[in-house]
């Protein structure tokens, strides 16, 4: 060491004089801090609603001063005084400023995806799904993606009540007790009802609790039924029970009225594994053949080779029809068949031929429908194989006659206890109405719900569940698959885990974990254990997130014949009830970056519509945005809705949309700027849309999600719908077409024969070397370069990426009125365009489409300020604290994928706020943003790696986008890398560039589109 | 029977009528700055000033709340305001043109207009230079565009960005046009000094004209210093417009990335400029009695350039056109048949119908010479040179790549409530100007009436 080291600098004379006196104390480096607060989360709270606070003065502050000269000089003296809150000892696991993730399973619906939660400082921030979960294998849905931010929605009980009134946790379980007492004194009957139960330990903690009552029942319903399925494969398995469908074992997929890439069961699972059946990735590679037979248009639909439309009456005619084709009886074809034979004949040929490898999904609740599906699939043999009824699936057990009969009880007052757990029944089913009168009459009423909605509101007794984030448990999505789920944080209020409080009031009182912990002694660690002590087991489960217990129901019994009564499909309208893909039944309906998802096939944030196709909408005299008053025969009242006109929609189907009118959103009044033009998504404590559930019809004991005997009625009223998208096709107007031709060349499809035959997506001309030299010097890129390929193919538009971007870039809510004045904020987009296929079919494309990262940048140059620039990586970086607001750089980029804060959207509200991503700032209003790869993410695993000496390997950084993309369509990466999965895509044989013609250089490379059309 | 002692060009109509005395010039111009403001112009001050207010409220709202009060979106990132910006720059065009240019090319005819001319040119460039600064996301640190020593690593601005351009063209052309004016104005205000009877006024005045006292020395260095910022000026009334276009024609939207857009903006910009010069003139010389000074034959000549600009914005027109079509661009192509056929196609065809058609009825010497046509024509210009900047940004815009992205302009009450304000800005100003300062340049009239003395007198030989 050279004598010039050794020397010893001091920063203050303090310091100095501590240096030459060992006995002065060092002054501290830090600040001295005052306030130890031991409720880590409540303390974050209270720091979060200051920071708010604060923010809004600063912003008004800064707005002040920036006008005065004098201002400037006291912008300095701004400083904000904030408590810290350090931890005491730090726990091991945390490091200030680095997240951890926890292995959990997503509560965002009964599917089951395994998750991990990125926490920081003791708060989770975002849900990643687990790559080791073989369901979704690291990919969550839009409605995964948002569920995080339940956990912090204010409107949650704070602790429980009992008529209305908080009580402490022991009145509430002397209540709930004494009730249960009475109700076993009298011999009153005790019922659970609650959506399907996917935990194994709360199962079993029910069933003990139940135990103690004679005659008790635990009633299941899903507010998706699909309960025909479970109910047609009781009488042709003989086991009530639904089979796991393995779509990436089908070659040919014949799926009626079921969205399963959307909506429909496990759409995360299905379309991991509808993907893995149809790669384009190699000329040889297996590519399955998808029909898809469907009443409105669904991002199933989409992605379907040939789509063919009936109406959802009809589904049982066409597949009895489709059953008579292969060997069936005739008596199933009564009847017109509403599919074409040329169409039915194809579909027909392909399932024949593929023998145990054909799959018929059918999502229609009419029950002679599934018994022809479940027919045709055992008579080709799929049973076994592309269906799995030894490792059924678990995620949706409810039974739609079981819930039928609980109401009948409940109206003749014979249940003395009703045990509501994780369920909304009041809004949830369609007798909802009934339920609500019947259930003044239950002596003990108990809801577990997390905050009000329509039912909890009712039940005497509230005992708040923790959020699924707060909670010990376990998931079993498929049988054999368990999941743990752990929390991410120490509960926000006073809540107990329902089942603790079961386990209480069964007389056992334990903590969760332990009840956790205790089943899987029991009954995971001997099947899953491989003779591990149980302690290992258990960590090391806790750590996958997942363990595989090899458990199987028993081999299927012989197939039984059903019995098909031949139904006649009803002329005239009819109209379909349908799942959106960010609502689902309107669980999350409360949450606002699904509310301002854009639908992936219409585009429309918010608003509830009525999708009528054009052709329809032209005989009636409608047109976009009418507001419409919709009359069903024997349905009460009606609903009036604005009408969105959807191509590829079945001329005589009306779809209306699930999970509107949900308690929660009156919350919405709030969304938005507030300014004088300003027009609140809801008026104060009105709900957003109406809830369409007292429509359904009940059918044989059966939800049913579409009814006939519609009329359709103008009222003279026009609204603007929400619509983020509002050219739907890559076809200029047919008055304006130029002398180059019609379409806009931006997506390339192939069909499959062509792609067999080598056909390569069209490339510029010449692309980068036909360019004339640059003034100015070219970018290097000495290290990395950071791009992407996107497999258009893959992508089917679920918008999981959407809402996935949203929430790692702390990307604000804008609200209804702002996405109708074209100011939503979104950093990617998924594009959708229709265009007429050659066989006279509807083709449909979705393109993710987000910054470019352009090379040669349009909006670089334009910036006056040096705003935007180029970094030495390929990223087009965006300096918010520097931007001044012009928006020419939007104006210069061809893709408008640039968004500028028009207003101060504030990010989060509330408590809500603790979700923001602390490692990307919240922008202020006046600036311009965009996306930038994940900037943060990319630095995050360059520091990693720079600590660990190693170098970033390729799949090491992921984007919020490709990280959630349950159709893995995104590959990120290092472009500079040969041997990146990227550099190969680039050279791929389908990849083009959008617009690369312009010579900007894009950096992002979209794979063509393949259809099968064979 | 009245003296006749017209001032005349020897080979043409004479500039100034009504045989003036140098006195009677003097009192002609200066006279109502002594008395009552007429009944018409607190009429038209109180309107204006309510515009301007509003105008300003609307202004305050907009800063306050954020630049989303105004009716752009995610696509059309400029509006309403950046047309007006570009309607005022344009319009500041005439009076630099005429007092530099026509100077130079010793076009006397300019005396009688050019001081009015001058002060709108002022004004209208006022009235442009609010609008960037509204339009920005956060108007507060527009001094980033400014290169100004800061600790930021010495962080300028992005040299390559024609907004930069923009703001160094314009600051100058305000400079020079500023300065330039003032000078002018000097000889008038000694006048005004000179006869004003209120100390207030001759105090003011006193400062205002820098101590000028008619010698002949004063006189020499004005002629010298006039003909150098004149020479100056005549390149910045090409080149601010050149800039300004330079924002779109750099740019990659079809629309806008086109090399015709610098001569076609000046051209477009003359044109504009020529008639609100028309427009207020027409209006000054009723209303302030100024028709011997103001005379047929300037209008003719304004009318004849506003003829000639017409044409070159109309060969611009159709040169863009052909180049859409020639360059096999299917955007372009698109862009251009979208602007006239598409779902706004009426925004194109006032452009072109009040930019191209109308000024061509102004070949005929009847029309020319019946005022209100006139005036009405020239409000037409200004309404088709609006819509041209609104075609050319908005109509751009709405529609060019991706058509995902493809939307509309909806315009809120303040897009309005701001152009209304400007407009109220405009001639609350030119009222203010038109009360306190001699519309007509007294000395530069003087000198053509001394100089006409021996020219052949009209009338008299018959």
């Amino acid at each position: 060491m050279s004598k010039q080291t050794e020397k010893t600098y001091w920063k203050s004379l303090a310091e100095r004089e501590a240096l030459l006196d060992p006995s002065v104390p060092m002054p501290s480096p830090m600040p001295e801090s005052g306030v130890f607060d031991e409720g880590m989360a409540a303390g974050l709270l209270n720091l979060a609603q200051s920071a708010t606070e604060l923010r809004m003065d600063r912003g008004a502050f800064l707005k002040l001063v920036g006008f005065g000269m004098a201002g400037a000089a006291l912008a300095g003296c701004n400083k904000a005084a904030e408590k810290a809150l350090p931890y005491l000892v730090q726990p091991e696991e945390v490091t200030p400023g680095l997240s951890s993730y926890y292995a959990t399973v997503c509560g965002g619906c009964s599917a089951g995806c395994g998750a991990l939660s990125k926490t920081r400082d003791g708060r989770p921030l975002k849900l990643e799904g687990n790559p080791s979960h073989p369901l979704n294998t690291g990919a969550l849905c839009a409605t995964g993606q948002a569920s995080v931010l339940g956990v912090y929605d204010n409107r949650r009980l704070k602790g429980p009540r009992i008529d209305g009134q908080a009580a402490s946790w022991a009145d509430t379980d002397k209540a709930v007790l004494a009730g249960l007492a009475s109700a076993k004194a009298k011999g009153g009957k005790v019922r659970i009802l609650s959506r399907s139960v996917i935990s194994p330990t709360l199962n079993a903690q029910i069933k003990a609790f139940l135990a103690g009552f004679a005659g008790a029942q635990h009633v299941c319903y899903d507010a998706l039924s699909v309960s025909a399925v479970l109910d047609a494969h009781a009488q042709t398995h003989g086991r009530r029970v639904l089979p796991h469908y393995r779509l990436d074992k089908a070659a040919v997929i014949v799926a009626f009225e079921a969205d399963f890439l959307g909506t429909w069961v496990s759409p995360v699972e299905f379309a991991k594994a509808y993907q893995a059946g149809r790669k384009a990735d190699k000329k040889d590679s297996a590519f399955s053949k998808h029909f898809q037979v469907e009443g409105g248009m669904t991002v199933t639909g989409t992605k379907a080779d040939k789509r063919i439309t009936i109406k959802p009456g009809e589904v049982a005619a066409a597949l009895g029809h489709l059953a008579q084709r292969l060997g069936g009886p005739a008596a199933w074809a009564a009847g017109a068949s509403p599919i074409a034979d040329k169409d039915l004949d194809a579909m027909a040929k392909q399932l024949a031929a593929a023998r145990g490898a054909g799959l018929v999904l059918c999502g229609s609740q009419d029950l002679q429908a599934q018994l022809i599906t479940n027919w045709i699939n055992n008579h080709l043999g799929n049973y076994g194989r592309t269906l799995d009824l030894r490792n059924p699936s678990l995620q949706k057990q409810g039974d739609d006659a079981a819930v039928a009969g609980l109401i009948d009880e409940l109206k003749k007052g014979e249940v003395h206890a009703l045990l509501v757990l994780d369920a909304d029944p009041v809004y949830d089913l369609p007798r909802g109405a009934e339920l609500a009168e019947a259930l003044k009459k239950v002596p003990l009423s108990v809801s577990f719900a997390l905050g009000d909605d329509d039912t909890a509101s009712l039940c005497k007794v509230r005992t708040p569940d923790h959020h699924w984030l707060e909670a010990w448990s376990d998931a079993e999505p498929i049988l054999g698959t368990v999941g743990v789920i752990q929390p991410a944080l120490r509960p926000l209020g006073d809540t107990r885990q329902a089942a603790e409080s079961l386990a209480k009031w069964a007389g056992k009182g334990q903590e969760a974990l332990d009840l956790v912990q205790r089943y899987w002694k029991q009954h995971i660690a001997p099947k899953a254990g491989r003779g591990k002590p149980f302690l290992a087991f258990w960590e090391s489960s806790l750590k996958a997130g997942v363990v595989s217990t090899g458990e199987a129901a028993p081999g299927a019994e012989g197939f039984r014949q059903p019995a098909v009564k031949a139904a006649a499909a009803a002329a005239g309208l009819e109209i379909s009830f349908f799942p959106r893909v960010s609502l689902l039944d309107g669980t999350h309906a409360n949450n606002p970056w699904l509310q301002e998802m854009p639908d992936p096939i219409s585009k429309v944030a918010w608003d509830q519509t009525l999708a009528l196709s054009p052709e329809t909408a032209k005989k009636l005299g409608f047109k976009e945005g009418d507001v419409i008053s919709i009359s069903m025969e024997g349905a009460p009242g009606g609903l009036t809705l604005p009408l969105h006109l959807q191509a590829g929609q079945h001329p005589d189907v009306v779809s209306v949309p699930l999970g509107y009118g949900r308690p929660g959103t009156d919350r919405f009044n709030n969304v938005g700027p507030k300014w004088i033009l300003a027009k609140p998504v809801v008026e104060p404590g009105q709900r957003l849309g109406s809830s369409v559930q007292a429509l359904l019809p009940v059918s044989a004991g059966l939800t049913q999600f579409s009814r006939g005997g519609v009329t359709l009625q103008a009222t003279g009223k026009n609204i603007e719908l929400a619509k983020t998208q509002l050219h739907q096709s890559l076809d200029v107007p047919s008055n304006v077409v130029p002398a180059a031709g019609p379409r806009v060349p931006i997506v390339q499809e192939l069909s499959l024969a062509e792609f067999r035959q080598g056909v390569e997506a069209d490339r510029h001309e010449g692309g980068e070397k036909e360019e004339l030299g640059s003034l100015y010097k070219e970018h290097e890129y000495p290290g990395h370069r950071w791009a992407m390929a996107i497999d258009m193919n893959a992508c089917n538009g679920c918008s999981a990426c959407v809402v996935a971007c949203n929430v790692e870039n702390n990307v604000p809510v804008v609200g209804r009125e702002e996405v109708r004045r074209a100011h939503e904020m979104h950093w990617i987009r998924i594009d959708r365009y229709y265009s007429d296929g050659e066989d006279g079919d509807l083709d449909i494309v979705a393109q993710p489409m987000m910054c470019q990262q352009c090379g040669h940048a349009p909006c670089e140059p334009v910036c006056p300020v040096d705003a935007t620039t180029h970094s030495s990586e390929g990223i087009n970086m965006q300096t918010y604290n520097r931007c001044v607001g012009t928006r020419y750089c939007a104006n210069n980029c061809p893709y408008k994928v640039r968004r500028f804060n028009w207003f101060d959207y504030p990010a989060l509200q509330g408590d809500e706020a603790l979700a923001l991503n602390p490692d990307v700032t919240v922008r202020t209003r006046g600036v311009m943003e965009k996306c930038n790869f994940c900037v943060q993410r990319v630095a995050e695993q360059k520091a990693e790696s720079k600590r660990n000496g190693a170098d970033i390997q390729d799949g090491d950084i992921k984007t919020a986008c490709q990280q959630t993309c349950p159709a893995e369509a995104i590959v990120f990466g290092d472009i500079n890398d040969p041997a990146s999965r990227v550099s190969r895509l680039a050279k791929d044989a389908r990849a083009f560039k959008v617009l690369e013609e312009l010579g900007v250089r894009p950096s992002v490379t979209y794979l063509a589109q393949v259809r099968n059309k064979s | 029977m009245q003296q006749e002692h017209a001032v005349i060009d020897p080979i043409d109509e004479p500039l100034v009528q009504g045989n003036k005395t140098l006195q009677q010039v003097t009192r002609d111009v200066a006279d109502h700055l002594d008395q009552p403001s007429s009944k018409a112009w607190w009429v038209g001050l109180g309107i204006s000033a309510s515009a301007l207010a509003l105008g300003g409220l609307c202004i305050l709202y907009l800063m306050t709340y954020g630049i989303g009060t105004i009716g752009k979106n995610k696509t059309i990132g400029w509006g309403f305001l950046i047309t007006n910006f570009v309607f005022w720059v344009g319009i500041g065009h005439a009076g630099t043109l005429i007092s530099a240019i026509l100077y130079l090319l010793r076009q006397k005819w300019r005396t009688s207009v050019n001081r009015s001319a001058e002060a709108m040119t002022l004004i209208a460039v006022m009235c442009a230079g609010l609008f960037p600064l509204m339009h920005m996301g956060r108007p507060w640190l527009f001094y980033y565009l400014m290169p100004y020593p800061n600790t930021r690593g010495s962080l300028w601005m992005n040299f390559r960005s024609p907004l930069v351009w923009d703001m160094l063209a314009i600051s100058t052309y305000f400079t020079v046009s500023a300065v330039f004016w003032y000078l002018g104005l000097i000889p008038d205000l000694a006048t005004l000094r000179d006869r004003a009877t209120s100390k207030v006024k001759k105090a003011v005045y006193t400062l205002m004209a820098f101590g000028w006292n008619g010698s002949g020395r004063a006189w020499h260095r004005y002629e010298l210093v006039y003909l150098i910022l004149a020479g100056l000026a005549t390149p910045l009334v090409l080149s601010v417009h050149s800039v300004v276009s330079f924002d779109f024609a750099t740019s990659l939207i079809p629309g806008w990335h086109t090399t015709i857009l610098p001569p076609y903006f000046v051209a477009g910009a003359i044109f504009s400029g020529f008639a609100m010069v028309l427009t207020l003139m027409l209006v000054a010389r009723k209303t302030m009695h100024f028709e011997e000074y103001i005379t047929q034959r300037h209008i003719d000549a304004m009318t004849k350039v506003i003829l000639l600009t017409s044409m070159l914005v109309g060969l611009a027109y159709l040169s863009e056109f052909f180049v859409a079509w020639y360059s096999g661009s299917r955007y372009e192509q698109f862009h251009f048949l979208n602007r006239f056929f598409g779902p706004d196609g009426w925004w194109a065809w006032v452009m072109y119908g009040c930019n191209m058609v109308v000024p061509q009825v102004l070949w005929f010497r009847k029309v020319r010479e019946n005022l209100v046509l006139v005036f009405i024509i020239s409000l037409l210009v200004n309404v088709g040179m609006w819509f041209e900047r609104w075609v050319i940004i908005v109509s751009s815009l709405q529609a060019d790549y991706l058509p995902s992205s493809w939307n509309f302009y909806r315009p809120t009450i303040f897009d309005f409530g701001v152009m209304l304000g400007s407009f109220g800005l405009f001639f609350t100003l030119f009222l203010l100007f038109a009360k306190f300062l001699p519309m007509i340049a007294i000395a530069e009239i003087k000198h053509e009436v001394a100089h006409g003395g021996h020219a052949i007198k009209h009338g008299e030989a018959a």
